[in-house]
């Protein structure tokens, strides 16, 4: 049967064919999905250039006007986080050296201080408190791949809280700033509000330092005292109380619950004194 | 691209490759033709003789429902004897058979009873019964259709040469899921067999159910124990010799299959080490000339094709590495909590060029199993065809893992 040997080689051809098809379909998919993420970052940018504005209206305008009707408005973090997942898939498809993903990670960042930045000035102006962790890490660290877990599960669950994901690696004057500001040494490194952690935080702690900060910093809305308040939370915490909340401030004095219980605070030579 | 990468994309390149050949290869020899030819009209009349042999071990339920197919078949019975060879039952099997005869004292039956030897000593005893052209082997749990007898027995009127042709082997009663998905499989194998049989000769006609001439016996002796695949090494050896072996399209037969994970494992063992050790045995075929087709195709890609479900297993699941180790971390840093908030997230999967290919591949072989369908008549279940290419998907690494340690420690698989 000498016959049909024509045939191996027909289908060599075909195989052939249908790879390179695959190849070059692969390779279109992986195209589009680079300019999808560019055209992202274009949005992104608008959304945080209509915020910048709307804040230099402050200067003129009340707090209230300013401060955005919805968690939604504020939430550019929605699309952020899009961003991170696309950048997080091209990773594999792409190799580490491709400029197009550099190109990518460094707006990422960038766009993601912008949001820092932004958020603290709204707190400062307005007294608009928003939780945030900014969360230094780098790609060769052990435990860098268990706090990204963690963090995942706190932003699932505190959805207030806006996580900000500062790749140690990338060549950019800006990460370099942040470094030597919170003077970072070990990785990973956490900052919520402005304490520092370095090293890894576990779930259950990160949750409770969430929380605290949370509680202290919903006081400050009555026009309490900051500090006021950190050492009232302080000195019930020494006392072994496991559950402290702030209830409000009126007429000078501080209403909190100690594990469920009434207890009240004044105010004498810059102490807080409890009141029975 | 890394060495792995290329090798992954040699071992694609091979697979499709075998696939499009069995395409190219059914518009040569398309099997929709040759159901439709009116042949019946010129040889509806049989000339040739047949035993069929039927070796058994422990059959009582099945061996009287085999016998009454055999029996009920439109072949002449003047031309038709049965030989039934007990090999040694520890049942109702003898008792079954010596009733069987009592009450059809009429039927060309002949029952014999030998002590347990294995199922290709049975067979020999009975071919030392066979006086007529052509002798059959069927499995004493496999059922007949009516004109499966004449539909073989006519391809040896037609072609002088033809030394031996396997029937087709499709699954009986489907209960459970794992019979189910492997009727599937079966489909499958009704075409590819096929097209396999035309091209260069089929690979094995099926102990199940396949006819002989009996001058094949004659020229190349009779079955051998060949690692409990007598079946396997029987065809090798004609094609040995040369000789024309050939696959059936519509002399159809349904056999009892594996009804649980662990006997399918089991049976799936027993080929594999049976096939690799006969391979062994005869491995002046691969990608030998002088044995055309069967030579340079079917045997190097049966090796391909038994090896790559878990090759392509393992392939996935180095491309999955990444979400299944973000899981494993998952656990390890949340404990219990993750399992509360696992949300089923689909994952963003990479289209990539691998995927893509083997996509292809199991279109190709979605059309295999349609077009088997069609031929063997029997409906279509995409939900089947899925759960096949699922469960085949975990436990085809098992088995051939298993018969790989076998293979390679040389130990005896057991026939049940």
């Amino acid at each position: 049967m000498e016959k049909h040997y024509d045939k191996y080689i027909i289908t060599f051809f075909i195989t052939a064919t249908i790879f390179l098809s695959a190849f070059y379909i692969s390779e279109k998919i992986l195209n589009s999905k680079i300019q999808q993420l560019r055209l992202l970052h274009e949005k992104i940018s608008l959304n945080i250039l209509s915020t910048e504005t709307r804040l230099s209206f402050l200067k003129q305008v009340s707090c209230s006007a300013a401060k955005p009707a919805s968690a939604q408005e504020l939430g550019i973090t929605d699309e952020l986080n899009r961003m991170a997942k696309r950048i997080k898939l091209l990773e594999s498809e792409l190799s580490e050296d491709d400029e197009n993903l550099e190109i990518l990670r460094r707006k990422y960042v960038l766009l993601q201080v912008k949001d820092y930045l932004l958020v603290q000035e709204l707190a400062k102006k307005c007294k608009y408190n928003i939780a945030t962790v900014l969360y230094f890490y780098t790609n060769s660290c052990k435990e860098c791949k268990e706090q990204s877990i963690v963090l995942d599960e706190i932003k699932d669950r505190y959805r207030y809280v806006r996580v900000y994901w500062i790749d140690e690696t990338l060549p950019d004057p800006t990460v370099r700033t942040l470094l030597k500001l919170f003077k970072i040494e070990k990785f990973p490194t956490l900052v919520v509000g402005s304490d520092v952690y370095q090293g890894y935080v576990e779930y259950e702690k990160l949750s409770s330092i969430i929380e605290r900060w949370s509680k202290i910093h919903n006081a400050l809305k009555d026009d309490a005292n900051q500090e006021i308040v950190l050492k009232i939370f302080e000195q019930l915490e020494k006392e072994g109380v496991k559950e402290v909340d702030f209830v409000k401030y009126e007429n000078g004095k501080y209403y909190f619950k100690a594990d469920k219980a009434e207890v009240v605070f004044t105010v004498k030579d810059g102490q807080p004194k409890r009141l029975k | 691209m890394s060495f792995s990468e290329f090798l992954t994309y040699v071992f694609l390149f091979a697979l499709l490759y075998t696939q499009v050949i069995f395409l190219i290869f059914s518009f040569e020899f398309d099997p929709f033709n040759k159901t439709n030819k009116k042949n019946d009209k010129k040889l509806s009349k049989p000339n040739l003789s047949l035993s069929v042999i039927v070796a058994c071990w422990n059959e009582q339920d099945t061996i009287e429902d085999t016998l009454n197919s055999i029996f009920a078949s439109d072949f002449p019975k003047r031309k038709l004897k049965v030989i039934v060879v007990d090999d040694g039952s520890t049942d109702k099997t003898w008792l079954k058979l010596q009733n069987y005869k009592k009450r059809n004292p009429t039927l060309p039956l002949l029952i014999l009873r030998k002590e347990n030897g294995g199922k290709h000593t049975a067979v020999n005893l009975a071919l030392e019964h066979v006086d007529t052209d052509l002798f059959a082997t069927i499995d004493a749990d496999t059922k007949l259709k009516k004109d499966s007898l004449k539909k073989a027995v006519i391809e040896f009127e037609k072609d002088r040469e033809l030394a031996a042709l396997g029937g087709v082997v499709l699954v009986k009663d489907p209960k459970t899921f794992i019979q189910k998905i492997q009727s599937v499989e079966y489909q499958m194998f009704v075409f590819t067999k096929y097209i396999l049989g035309e091209m260069s000769g089929a690979l094995v006609v099926p102990g199940a159910f396949s006819v002989y001439r009996t001058s094949t016996m004659e020229k190349i002796g009779k079955f051998k124990k060949a690692h409990l695949l007598e079946d396997l090494e029987y065809t090798f050896r004609m094609h040995k010799h040369k000789m024309k072996v050939r696959q059936s399209l519509d002399a159809i037969s349904y056999t009892t299959t594996p009804a649980t994970v662990g006997a399918l494992v089991k049976q799936r063992v027993r080929w594999g080490y049976g096939l690799l050790k006969n391979l062994i045995d005869y491995k002046g075929f691969i990608f030998n000339r002088k044995y055309s087709h069967f030579g340079v195709f079917t045997v190097p890609m049966t090796l391909l094709a038994y090896f790559s479900i878990p090759i392509s297993t393992v392939i996935l699941f180095f491309s999955l590495y990444d979400n299944l180790y973000r899981l494993f971390l998952k656990f390890k840093v949340l404990g219990a909590q993750a399992l509360g908030g696992l949300r089923f997230e689909l994952p963003e999967i990479n289209i990539s060029s691998f995927l893509l290919i083997m996509l292809f591949v199991y279109l190709l072989v979605i059309l295999f199993i349609i077009n088997g369908q069609r031929i063997a008549q029997e409906r279509t279940f995409p939900s089947r065809v899925f759960a096949f290419f699922v469960t085949y998907m975990f436990l085809a690494p098992v088995w051939v893992f298993k018969v790989l340690y076998a293979v390679a420690t040389s130990r005896d698989v057991k026939w049940r």
